[in-house]
């Protein structure tokens, strides 16, 4: 089922968590809604649930207004971040909850609701814990059975409200990928809120950042890593280096490096920002035109990949620079030493004038 | 023992609280009853039996016990909907409401007799409408029963409020989400969450109501055979100087009271048992 969302706007008091959200979200797809905390994703998942109503604007479920009603009556799953499972009941309880609550006249059988809850259990992996507690499950199992549990009721739109945040490093990479599967092999329309920009990068099809209760970028996710729309977003996804700089008629005067900004022609003069990738800054040993000089401060080189850090010798601040450990054993870079330093590609955004919205938090 | 005892521990002081734990509630609480088993001893077993067995005392036993379990009983209803509203929602005069529900622990028992007799008789505010119907309060066991709820009322609601407090809204939305109707997510998941509080609630209701006295002489009217409770009657029996059979009667009361309390101890670590995290 595709969902639409319609200008949808939320205040809290006086804080603004949802700010004129449009957003469409097609059938089959799983959406990852990535922002900083606080920046409303959540509020916006819960909309979607008709856990919460919007103060204005509204939720299409595949055209259909849902106005107000409640979750009850949407047919959405909803997965919490702490599993929220029943620990009076047992697994096989948990997973049946939704099945055995229905009235009368539309309740399976206890056999098809034996069945299907064997069969869902068999899917998350967890068939042998069925007559169980939850209190006696790990944190990732204890997911997958809240999981299996939305599933029984068949819903037709999936939501995950942050399901992997309080699980350790491992399990949530396993989960991600098994999550991934599981999307693949049901095609149900999901949607799945989180903070870590690898966990959206690598599951969804789609991934939407919000900051400030606002959408600030949506696409693909090779779309938002190549080619970010603002600053926030270039900051938000991977590591980033930033070069003061200034950008007049036209030319963008980045770090000591200059290039061609056709985009900003008529801009007199202005303070400008550099983004640029660890990857993206090669690392010479010979004084180019338009080379920064800086001196190795650090040199981690663990697995196939090298970071290099480096302290700009006419400016502030420290760069990263990213590159194979294989190139840092064949230059024989060593630490304190001056090595010359441009960025392969830049992104340039000019800085707001004072008194607009204010720079985006680094991170 | 003295392997625990000697075990290292990083919370100090083991020793010399338990010590004292020990040496307080002998004191306290041993020393007394023992005190009341050493006097019944006093009698023959004969004397004994023809005590407590008498049909004054049996019908004694009968009020007293039932009417603190339908007093702990009706608690567990109306101390749950107390808990619920001063948890759930918020209204003006909250905290007042909230203040008000201790207040039966501040009043001197007698003074609660009193009113709660001045009410009910059949001129007082509250019997004046109910006489007409047939229905009795003062002089009758539904007297007692009035007292004793009044009495114990704090217990459930105190023992439920920080329970309902800590309950986490996530799995009453889970529920939701699986189409759980306002009706099926209060039986299957809140109450089934509150019952071990229930339980403690109900046992420290009934413990309290069992052994109270100062309201009930006055409502009750001390008539034998029919609203004269056992703790009256050992009363009476004291005012007579028939100290052992006083006791007798007590000590058949503790004892019942601890079977009592023994068995909704274990209703209750069968129910926490399912809730341990």
């Amino acid at each position: 089922m595709s969902i639409s969302i319609r200008k949808v706007t939320k205040r809290y008091k006086r804080f603004h968590a949802l700010d004129d959200i449009s957003l469409e979200i097609p059938e089959g797809q799983l959406v990852a809604l990535l922002g900083p905390s606080g920046s409303g994703k959540t509020t916006l998942l819960r909309i979607i649930a008709g856990l919460d109503q919007p103060d204005s604007g509204s939720v299409l479920f595949h055209g259909a207004d849902a106005g107000k009603a409640s979750i009850r009556d949407r047919k959405v799953g909803f997965v919490f971040q702490h599993y929220a499972l029943f620990r009076h009941m047992t697994i096989f309880d948990n997973v049946a909850f939704g099945l055995a609550v229905r009235p009368r006249e539309s309740r399976p059988s206890k056999a098809d609701i034996n069945d299907k809850v064997h069969r869902l259990l068999e899917m998350v992996q967890l068939d042998w814990c069925a007559d169980r507690y939850p209190h006696q499950l790990s944190g990732g199992q204890r997911q997958r059975i809240a999981l299996a549990r939305a599933l029984a009721v068949e819903p037709s739109v999936l939501l995950l409200d942050e399901p992997f945040g309080a699980l350790d490093a491992k399990v949530r990479a396993e989960l991600r990928r098994w999550l991934r599967r599981l999307h693949d092999d049901t095609g149900i329309t999901s949607v799945f809120v989180t903070h870590d920009q690898e966990e959206a990068m690598e599951v969804s099809d789609r991934v939407v950042v919000i900051n400030n209760g606002k959408v600030e970028q949506e696409g693909t996710p090779a779309d938002i890593y190549d080619h970010p729309a603002s600053p926030f977003v270039f900051q938000f996804i991977g590591n980033v280096n930033l070069f003061q700089g200034r950008v007049h008629q036209g030319w963008a005067n980045v770090g000591g490096v200059k290039l061609e900004m056709p985009e900003h022609g008529s801009v007199e003069d202005a303070p400008a920002i550099g983004y640029v990738r660890p990857h993206d800054v090669v690392v010479t040993r010979h004084n180019d035109e338009g080379s920064l000089a800086a001196t190795i401060r650090h040199i981690h080189a663990i697995g196939p990949l090298a970071r290099v850090e480096l302290t700009p010798q006419k400016q502030s601040g420290v760069f990263e620079a990213q590159m194979p450990s294989e190139v840092v054993k064949s230059m024989h870079l060593e630490v304190g030493e001056t090595v010359y330093v441009a960025p392969r590609k830049v992104k340039v955004f000019i800085e707001p004038s004072p008194g607009s919205s204010p720079p985006p938090p680094a991170t | 023992m003295p392997i625990l005892l000697h075990k290292r521990s990083i919370l100090p002081g083991f020793g010399l609280t338990l010590g004292f734990t020990v040496l307080y509630l002998g004191l306290l609480v041993l020393l007394p009853l023992s005190a009341l088993v050493i006097k019944t001893l006093d009698m023959t077993w004969a004397q004994f039996w023809s005590t407590v067995t008498a049909p004054q005392v049996v019908a004694s036993y009968k009020l007293s016990f039932g009417t603190a379990l339908a007093a702990a009983a009706i608690n567990v209803v109306f101390g749950l909907l107390v808990a619920w509203v001063l948890v759930r929602y918020h209204f003006y005069g909250k905290r007042f409401v909230d203040a008000m529900v201790d207040l039966p622990f501040a009043l001197p028992t007698a003074v609660a007799g009193i009113a709660l007799t001045s009410l009910y008789a059949p001129t007082g505010w509250i019997g004046q409408w109910l006489e007409p119907l047939g229905i009795r309060v003062v002089f009758a066991p539904l007297g007692i029963i009035v007292a004793l709820t009044f009495i114990s009322l704090p217990f459930v609601v105190r023992t439920v409020q920080p329970v309902l407090e800590d309950l986490g809204k996530e799995v009453e939305e889970a529920a939701a989400s699986l189409g759980a109707s306002r009706l099926q997510i209060f039986t299957h998941i809140i109450l089934p969450e509150l019952w071990p509080a229930i339980l403690t609630g109900f046992a420290l209701a009934f413990a309290r109501a069992v052994g109270e006295f100062g309201s009930i002489v006055f409502i009750s009217g001390n008539i034998p055979m029919k609203t004269e409770i056992t703790p009256l009657l050992i009363f009476s029996k004291l005012e007579q100087f028939r100290y052992a059979e006083a006791t007798a009667i007590g000590v058949v009361m503790l004892g019942a009271s601890f079977i009592l309390l023994l068995v909704i101890n274990f209703m209750q670590r069968w129910a926490n048992k399912r809730m341990a995290f």
